[in-house]
């Protein structure tokens, strides 16, 4: 209840913020680029604790007819206003050193005149400054809301910061993930605003001038004030107005602001700064970031995190949204035979209960979907699923926290086949504790048949829901086909696997686990474990299954991996359309051309060649022993006249490599050219390469084109890696 | 011969007149230091406009801003109406609005004529959400009446002190 109430709080603030929080934030990060600006400017004066007031004094007096002010601004630029001897009052950047005017002060780039008046006050004055303020301060409570949340998420305080979050890209994810990050900044930009504002409008003071106190001990040194102040412990030095005794330097430092005397230098008044007006210069100094390029940089990319966090939650939302209402039952309470009970924080538990749903009506069954939380009696019940996720530190997700109650009130007493799966994460302690309650809350009634026993999930694994539905598969008549979402990857199973030979080159059949589209030459990309990029593997289609070849490599994780697995065991993989290099339709000769394991696709096109038009395979391998593996296949073809005939070239132990193979018959490559043929070329890149070489001179001549050339008019097709 | 001498004259009024209108250039203008203290209110700082205004009490020239974002202008009521039909190039007499308890100095140039004659410098100021001030100060246009100062402002100047500068 508690964690509605955090959730309620966050999303509402984040709503009620959103419009003002968007416009505030994109002009954030355009104001994030001043002090950056003022960074790349040449005006910084270095070693201004070396500088003293009187050396500068000194330097200026030549230039000016009159100063007004020096001040030294939070870049380190010294800036003094005055009467120039031409005659132009100026504000110009000056060199304390040597009292060389650097550069004219400009106005203030109009970009950001405009975009702090948007920033700061939406160009609404008084109203603006309000909505601001309010704004500033609605994303400080969102910040502390989305902290209790986060908490609440790792499973307590102490797991916050050290624990790493799971990355499974979604929006949650990186809401989160992004959360950690910029806490911090982002609570001192809000919490800063918040407070600048509330002193625009008087709520907080920030009165300057503190208690006067006469000072005395500044009168015992004998070198005049002006020798022993710095520039870098100066902010401005008003100058006397006229040479009247009376008139006075006003001094203003970091901590205090004197009153001194222009002739002798004595300290009339010493102001000391208000700890108020300290916190406001500070406010100012974090807020704004002024003079500090490293901070700017964080504030510029906490602001873009606001933008980040105003989509990714807009997304969060929207899913739970979706799967909390968005219940397209074709079934009610009473009439479905079959139950799917879905506990879910996030809504992604809603994804599998669906594709159960629907593996389940293709059987026949009238299916049911519903929340933990909605549980009430089923009457024709037969079959009850309970999909659930664990929340946090071992409590129930947000939609099923009522179930305990309503199952004890109204437990099944019905003759009934259920199964359990928690879905969670193994980097949690509590890993699918809840799922493990509901276990323990069914395992004393006896009228409840559990299929299996309770199936745990890691991270949403499409594999693993696979595998527990081969499970269920196997303990009931049913014949559940689980298809994945375009998010997921379908699951093949392992139907065979063939040593490694010499070569180290092994087969590897699998079976979709879900209907395919697919056609001998098409990829599949498979993603092994611990690496991130994918690897993509040419097929051959056999009586509807994969046949891979592979050559594993010493370090490769892919083929490692794959050479590893038995028969039975399930991967997922990715399967890619590759029009082009599809067997053809009608085409009345071909030549394939392959090397090593570019055999691959060959073996099973021939499969397609039911006209038996004519088909010359040239393959080159290491040696006669490196072709056992390919040997029943190849036969097979010769025998039913599916492939006409088989040239091999052995590179070891003839010497001899597939493209001299194929050169010897060139005749044969012009002719089947000349009629329409296509020639499907598989394998290395440098055996690719080193046919096109070969064939050239004689293409050129024939046909007055270049082995890329007809590659291009698509007479050639290869396929090469 | 004759050719001669009056180019030769001609030479010579150019010359004079030069020199006369330099002279007359160097006096015709007299320039004026002059410093705005303010009360210690606090707020937004104060939008503060020095005008000259001619003997009949109407606005003759705006002499110095304090405040330079143009979209508060409109706020220093009376002189928005002079200023704003035209709204002539205040380049070079712009300052920073004044907070509270902060001075402002600034330049003031005159047309040497107008001195003693009934001219007066008003002094607007207007902050932000709290009030404006048609005439928080009004000082007649004098070289001795200047000596009379501190002039004690009415709103949200304290003082101001007006000295010639050479």
């Amino acid at each position: 209840m508690f964690r509605m109430l955090w959730r309620y709080s966050h999303l509402t603030l984040a709503i009620s913020s959103s419009f003002f929080l968007l416009i505030a934030s994109i002009t954030g990060v355009v104001l994030s680029l001043e002090p950056i600006d003022a960074y790349t400017k040449p005006y910084r004066i270095d070693g201004l604790q070396e500088i003293s007031v009187a050396e500068v004094l000194k330097n200026v007096k030549g230039n000016y007819e009159a100063v007004f002010e020096i001040e030294i601004d939070e870049n380190d630029f010294v800036v003094l206003s005055g009467l120039h001897k031409n005659g132009r009052q100026e504000k110009v950047y000056i060199n304390p050193r040597t009292g060389e005017v650097l550069d004219k002060v400009s106005k203030r780039a109009p970009l950001f005149e405009f975009t702090t008046s948007l920033h700061r006050s939406l160009f609404l004055k008084s109203t603006g400054r309000i909505v601001v303020g309010l704004t500033s301060f609605l994303l400080f409570l969102l910040v502390v809301s989305g902290l209790g949340l986060l908490i609440k998420r790792q499973g307590g305080w102490r797991r916050f910061f050290f624990f790493k979050t799971i990355k499974d890209n979604s929006h949650e994810y990186y809401h989160v993930v992004f959360g950690k990050w910029t806490l911090v900044p982002m609570a001192i930009i809000a919490f800063s605003g918040a407070y600048l504002s509330l002193e625009k409008f008087d709520v907080i003071s920030r009165e300057t001038a503190g208690e006067i106190h006469i000072s005395q001990d500044i009168e015992e040194t004998s070198s005049p004030l002006f020798n022993r102040v710095f520039l870098h412990q100066l902010k401005h030095l008003e100058f006397p107005f006229s040479p009247d005794e009376d008139d006075y330097y006003i001094v203003s430092m970091h901590e205090k602001v004197m009153h001194v005397q222009q002739y002798n230098q004595t300290v009339l008044k010493t102001f000391k700064n208000t700890p108020q007006a300290k916190v406001s210069e500070w406010m100012l100094d974090i807020h704004t970031a002024r003079g500090n390029v490293i901070w700017s940089c964080v504030l510029m990319l906490s602001s873009m995190a606001v933008l980040l966090f105003m989509y990714t939650g807009t997304r969060i939302a929207l899913n739970r949204l979706r799967h909390s209402q968005k219940l397209v039952n074709t079934s009610d309470a009473t009439t479905a035979n079959a139950v799917v009970l879905v506990g879910s924080e996030t809504g992604s538990t809603f994804v599998f209960a669906n594709q159960l749903k629907a593996a389940l009506e293709l059987e026949g069954h009238s299916v049911f979907v519903d929340a933990m939380n909605a549980y009430q009696a089923y009457p024709k019940l037969e079959y009850l699923f309970v999909l659930t996720a664990t929340y946090g530190d071992g409590e129930a997700p947000h939609n099923a926290t009522k179930f305990r109650e309503l199952y004890t009130r109204n437990p099944i007493r019905q003759k009934i086949h259920y199964a359990i799966i928690g879905f969670g994460s193994l980097a949690y302690p509590k890993y699918c504790q809840f799922a493990m309650d509901v276990d323990q809350l069914f395992s004393n009634h006896r009228t409840m048949d559990a299929v299996l026993p309770l199936f745990k999930i890691n991270n949403k694994s499409f594999l693993m829901f696979k595998l527990w539905s081969l499970k269920w598969n196997g303990l009931t008549k049913m014949k559940l086909e689980l298809m994945a979402t375009k998010h997921q990857l379908p699951v093949f199973k392992v139907l065979e696997r063939t040593n490694l030979n010499q070569d180290n080159t092994f087969l590897l059949l699998l079976q979709p686990l879900q209907k395919h589209n697919f056609q001998s030459g098409d990829l599949l990309g498979i993603l092994p474990e611990k690496d991130g990029a994918e690897r993509l593997y040419s097929v051959a289609k056999i009586d509807g299954n994969i046949l891979l070849s592979i050559k594993k490599h010493e370090k490769g994780t892919c083929s490692t991996y794959l050479s590893n697995l038995e028969v039975g065991d399930l991967l997922e993989g990715r399967l890619c359309d590759n029009e082009k290099f599809h067997f053809p339709k009608g085409v009345k000769e071909i030549i394939l051309i392959a090397n090593g394991t570019g055999i691959a696709p060959f073996l099973g096109m021939l499969d397609e060649n039911t006209e038996k038009y004519s088909v010359d395979l040239y393959l080159g391998l290491r040696d006669k022993a490196s072709f056992e593996i390919y040997y029943d296949t190849i036969e097979k073809a010769l025998q039913n006249k599916h492939l006409t005939s088989v040239d091999l070239a052995f590179s070891r132990s003839d010497q001899q490599h597939v493209q001299d193979r194929v050169l010897l018959d060139i005749d044969k490559i012009v002719r089947v050219l000349q009629n329409e043929g296509r020639i499907f070329v598989c394998g290395s890149l440098q055996m690719k390469k080193s046919l096109a070489e070969k064939l050239n001179s004689v293409l050129l001549k024939k046909f007055n084109a270049t082995f890329e050339e007809l590659e291009r008019q698509e007479k050639i097709v290869t396929d090469c890696y | 011969m004759k050719r001669q001498q009056s180019t030769l004259l001609y030479v010579l009024i150019v010359l004079v007149l030069s020199i006369a209108v330099g002279f007359v250039k160097d006096t015709s203008m007299t320039r004026f230091k002059c410093m705005i203290q303010m009360q210690d209110y606090t707020g937004e700082g104060a939008y503060v406009v020095i005008s000259l205004m001619n003997p009949q009490g109407a606005y003759e020239k705006t002499l110095f801003v304090q405040g330079d974002d143009d979209e508060w202008y409109s706020y220093v009521d009376e002189w928005w109406v002079f200023y704003g039909k035209t709204r002539p190039s205040l380049d070079g007499i712009t300052g920073a609005t004044l907070s509270g308890g902060k001075r402002g100095v600034c330049f003031l140039t005159v047309a040497t004529e107008k001195l003693d004659v009934g001219y007066t410098l008003r002094f607007e100021s207007s902050v932000e959400d709290q009030a404006y001030h048609r005439e928080d100060v009004s000082i007649p246009l004098s070289s001795k009446e200047f000596l009379k100062g501190p002039f004690e402002g009415s709103g949200f100047i304290r003082n101001v002190r007006i000295v010639p500068q050479f």
